[in-house]
């Protein structure tokens, strides 16, 4: 896998880099000793080397950016780059890119991988970026994503881009890190780290505990009725997570895991659940153990192998009116899927080209879905053991310095519908050493989740009326990047992509029940431009505009849920030698929700300070997030009652991070 | 939004905005850390002071082949001041003789226990990478701290094997005592 992120990157890794790598910029070779001092590295990640190259628009985010700017989720941290925005229904946050969003799709249009291993479950393909991602984002080194279709060499769910988050590495010195953070609604959250290594072995075990009650009382104006509370839902909106997170090497074998248990109370009385109501809660448990091994089998040849087993769990709970039943009953959609799949990849370079081939196998031992009410039994229940295989390959020709081209493709078998092959073509023009030119035609499709082909209950959902297909997606994308000055960039990134077969839940004819069809059609234009600029003080700047026109294919008017002009400013400065403060201002326009309904435009200014290690290993940060105290909604999914939720005001963090080494080292590294 | 707030959002995105831009230092921009090493070390030599001064100087480096590689395409027959540098890659016994520099990139425990000893005593400049390598027997780590590579010199190791490092160097390094706190 992590020869198919350096292939999707077009970035080389490990052995690849070995033979390829080239020299040093003489700019950094003639800078004077104070100011390399200055100068601003990539993470100790090896597969960084020139995004310039890179057949895609790549954005990384590194640590020190989640740190400084105080993101507190992952969501938070994707919204910041162009092109990409997220939604809020007070049970999941949700990710819009490049002018598609569709609330409550948990993100399933998206591929999300932690250190190469895929996160996106098998019950309903959900990629959570909220408190449900299963990682503390303080164990994260950096954030590759990688912009448009990516399933030529991931398969599915790779339709709008490819997010992998890289945890830190465990390092070699012995260490107990320990963080500790509150802030408004008296949330807290806490983690213990350590790490220990002695030559090629090292480890890093943590688990991390939040607790958040949430916003005390929420007010909804479809229930302002008194016999709803008048519309406010009071300590419906508190969070609870447990997670573990295990990362063991030894030389090149890897064996990382997982668990997370995020339960997340929900105000909104989604799915009919009855407003106001302490049952209405919805638990996402995830877990998975990961063996890898990456070895450079002979000159010039790498070889990943991988395999895994994961496991989902996720439970829904909501007080209902059952008609037959008599008064209110809690009732469970249960969702538990366990899967384990192999994986095996070979990069060989032949001269100044490069081959990538790879195959993987995945299969479903379980995935049940189940409704139950307490005190009834089962109302539905179904038991699926789906498997895929998958075959790809992906050429790199370099015949000449200037020009690229990258050219593959994956084949996919499904149990379920058959094939779906994906092919790619990308060209990368490189005028001197400051200029980059890239086409990118590429292509991905999402296969149905097992929700969507297999879930069905005698009250809401019908079996598909026929065999569901996967989603499609074709782009186009032409790419510029330009170094204006060594500590200036602009990038600019435009793109036509082409969606088809979206799988919609509609209603099921003349009953009143609904059930799933490939239904829906979308083309998106769109321009992306960004500026970025960094003084070797630290000091700098990212202003992107973001510009997308989003048509449905069926109705050919402007799609819901999508902004025509998007801009993000993120700012940073250092602050008396031994801080940083930051700055980050979101601009959404207005757009429409499900219903049609305008939802307003907002700006959202978010401000960071946080110090460098002090004395020894101390760490600390204070953010304020939506500083000007704004009233802003984010548009809700088609089973919620309301059209659009309102966001939290003005909110706070405070948090304390030490490290401790053990064994004499000097911490805070 | 009201007047008020507009105004004050504006004028803070345009602080910020200036502030940025106006702030006069010299260029960067964020690099691989294995490139700033490199050239970290060419620019040290200038700042190194050898006993036995030669007209070249052999960079002798262990580990990984990555970094190896392109500190050779960077420096192997590149000019230092009057010196011509050249660079071996897991260099024998007999170059480790003739080393004047001997770098440990990205290079296991294990490489570094078996090499360092060959030179020791001996006025080779050694650096590596961890924090860790300054305070058990070699002389300069170029550590990754925070998203800087900073220098962390063991001087009293240097100054026994003749070696003298400038004071340009050490205002910028941490400094450190071999097995010690700094």
């Amino acid at each position: 896998m992590l020869i198919r992120v350096g292939v999707a990157m077009g970035i080389l890794n490990f052995a690849v880099l070995t033979f390829s790598q080239s020299q040093v910029d003489p700019d950094l070779m003639s800078m004077k000793l104070e100011d390399l001092s200055r100068v601003k590295v990539f993470s100790a990640s090896r597969h960084f080397e020139d995004v310039r190259r890179a057949p895609s628009s790549v954005s990384i985010i590194t640590a020190a950016d989640i740190r400084r700017n105080g993101w507190r989720t992952l969501g938070d941290a994707l919204g910041s780059l162009r092109g990409f925005y997220t939604s809020y229904d007070r049970l999941y946050p949700y990710l819009g890119v490049r002018g598609f969003m569709r609330p409550s799709d948990d993100n399933k249009r998206i591929l999300l991988l932690v250190n190469g291993h895929r996160l996106n479950e098998n019950v309903y393909d959900g990629a959570y970026i909220g408190t449900a991602f299963s990682l503390d984002l303080d164990l994260v080194d950096h954030i590759e994503i990688v912009r448009g279709p990516g399933s030529s060499l991931f398969g599915s769910n790779a339709m709008f881009g490819v997010i992998n988050v890289i945890t830190r590495s465990p390092g070699t010195e012995a260490a107990i890190e320990s963080s500790d953070d509150t802030g408004s609604f008296q949330s807290r959250t806490e983690r213990f780290t350590l790490t220990a290594g002695s030559g090629n072995r090292s480890a890093l075990l943590s688990a991390s505990y939040l607790h958040d009650p949430g916003n005390p009382s929420l007010f909804f104006p479809q229930f302002a009725s008194p016999f709803t509370n008048n519309g406010y839902a009071v300590d419906m909106d508190g969070t609870r997570l447990d997670s573990v997170f295990a990362d063991l090497r030894n030389g090149s074998f890897r064996l990382q895991g997982a668990f997370s248990d995020n339960v997340k109370k929900f105000p909104t009385a989604v799915f009919g659940a009855l407003f106001n109501n302490p049952l209405d809660w919805q638990e996402d448990v995830r877990g998975y153990i990961d063996a890898s091994l990456h070895k450079t089998a002979w000159s010039g040849t790498d070889i990943d192998l991988r395999i895994f087993y994961d496991a989902y769990d996720s439970n829904g709970s909501g007080a209902f009116q059952v008609p037959w039943y008599a008064g209110t009953a809690q009732a469970f959609e249960k969702g538990r899927g366990d899967w384990a799949g192999t994986e095996a990849n070979l990069t060989r370079e032949f001269g100044p080209h490069r081959i990538t081939i790879g195959a993987d196998y995945e299969c479903s031992m379980r995935i049940l879905q189940r409704d139950v009410v307490v005190g009834l039994g089962d109302l539905s229940r179904v038991n699926d053991t789906p498997w895929r295989a998958a075959a790809y390959g992906d050429a790199e020709f370099n015949f000449t310095p200037s020009l690229i081209i990258h050219a593959g493709g994956r084949f996919d078998e499904y149990s379920t519908f058959g094939g779906a092959v994906s092919p790619r073509l990308a060209l990368v023009y490189l005028a001197g050493t400051r200029t980059a030119v890239k086409y990118i035609l590429g292509t991905a499709f999402r296969a149905p989740s097992a929700y969507e082909q297999f879930y069905n209950d005698p009250v809401n959902i019908l079996p598909p009326p026929i065999k569901l297909r996967p989603e499609r997606i074709l782009s186009n994308e032409l790419v510029m990047e330009q170094n204006l000055r060594p500590w200036v960039s602009l990038t600019v990134d435009g793109y036509y992509n082409e969606l088809h077969n979206l799988i919609d839940e509609v209603p099921a004819g003349s009953t009143a029940m609904e059930w799933f069809v490939n239904d829906g059609r979308v083309h998106a234009v769109g321009l992306e431009t960004e500026v970025a600029a960094e003084r070797s003080s630290g000091m700098g700047v990212r202003i992107s505009y973001t510009a997308t026109a989003a048509t449905d294919g069926v109705t050919n008017m402007h799609v819901a849920d999508s902004p025509v002009s998007q801009v993000k400013l993120n700012g940073k400065s250092p602050l008396l030698r031994h801080a940083f403060a930051s700055a980050e201002l979101l601009y959404m326009s207005a757009m429409t929700d499900d219903s049609g309904t305008r939802v307003p435009s907002y700006v959202l200014p978010n401000f960071t300070v946080a110090t460098n290690p002090l004395w020894g290993g101390w760490v600390f940060s204070s953010s304020m997030y939506n500083a000007t105290n704004r009233r802003w909604f984010s548009p809700a999914g088609p089973n919620a009652p309301e059209d659009q939720v309102q966001q939290d005001g003005r909110t706070w963090r405070f948090k304390v991070t030490y490290r401790i080494p053990v064994g004499g080292d000097r911490g805070s590294r | 939004m009201s007047a008020v707030r507009a105004h004050r959002l504006r004028a803070l995105a345009l602080l910020v905005f200036l502030a940025a831009v106006m702030f006069p230092t010299a260029p960067t921009q964020e690099r691989d850390e294995r490139a700033v090493r490199v050239a970290y070390l060419y620019t040290l030599i200038k700042f190194v002071d050898w006993p036995n001064p030669q007209n070249d100087l052999l960079i002798g480096f262990v580990g990984s082949p990555a970094t190896g590689q392109t500190l050779f395409k960077s420096l192997d027959g590149r000019k230092s001041d009057a010196r011509t540098l050249h660079v071996a890659i897991s260099p024998t016994d007999e170059q480790l003789g003739k080393c004047g520099i001997l770098y440990f990139g990205d290079a296991s425990e294990e490489d570094v226990r078996k090499t360092l000893p060959k030179v020791e005593g001996r006025p080779v400049l050694t650096l590596g990478e961890t924090d860790s390598f300054p305070r058990r027997g070699g002389m300069i780590g170029l550590v990754k701290a925070e998203d800087h590579i900073e220098i962390v010199v063991n001087l009293p190791l240097a100054q026994r094997s003749g070696i003298k490092i400038s004071s340009r160097v050490l205002n910028l390094a941490t400094i450190v005592r071999q097995g010690g706190e700094g």
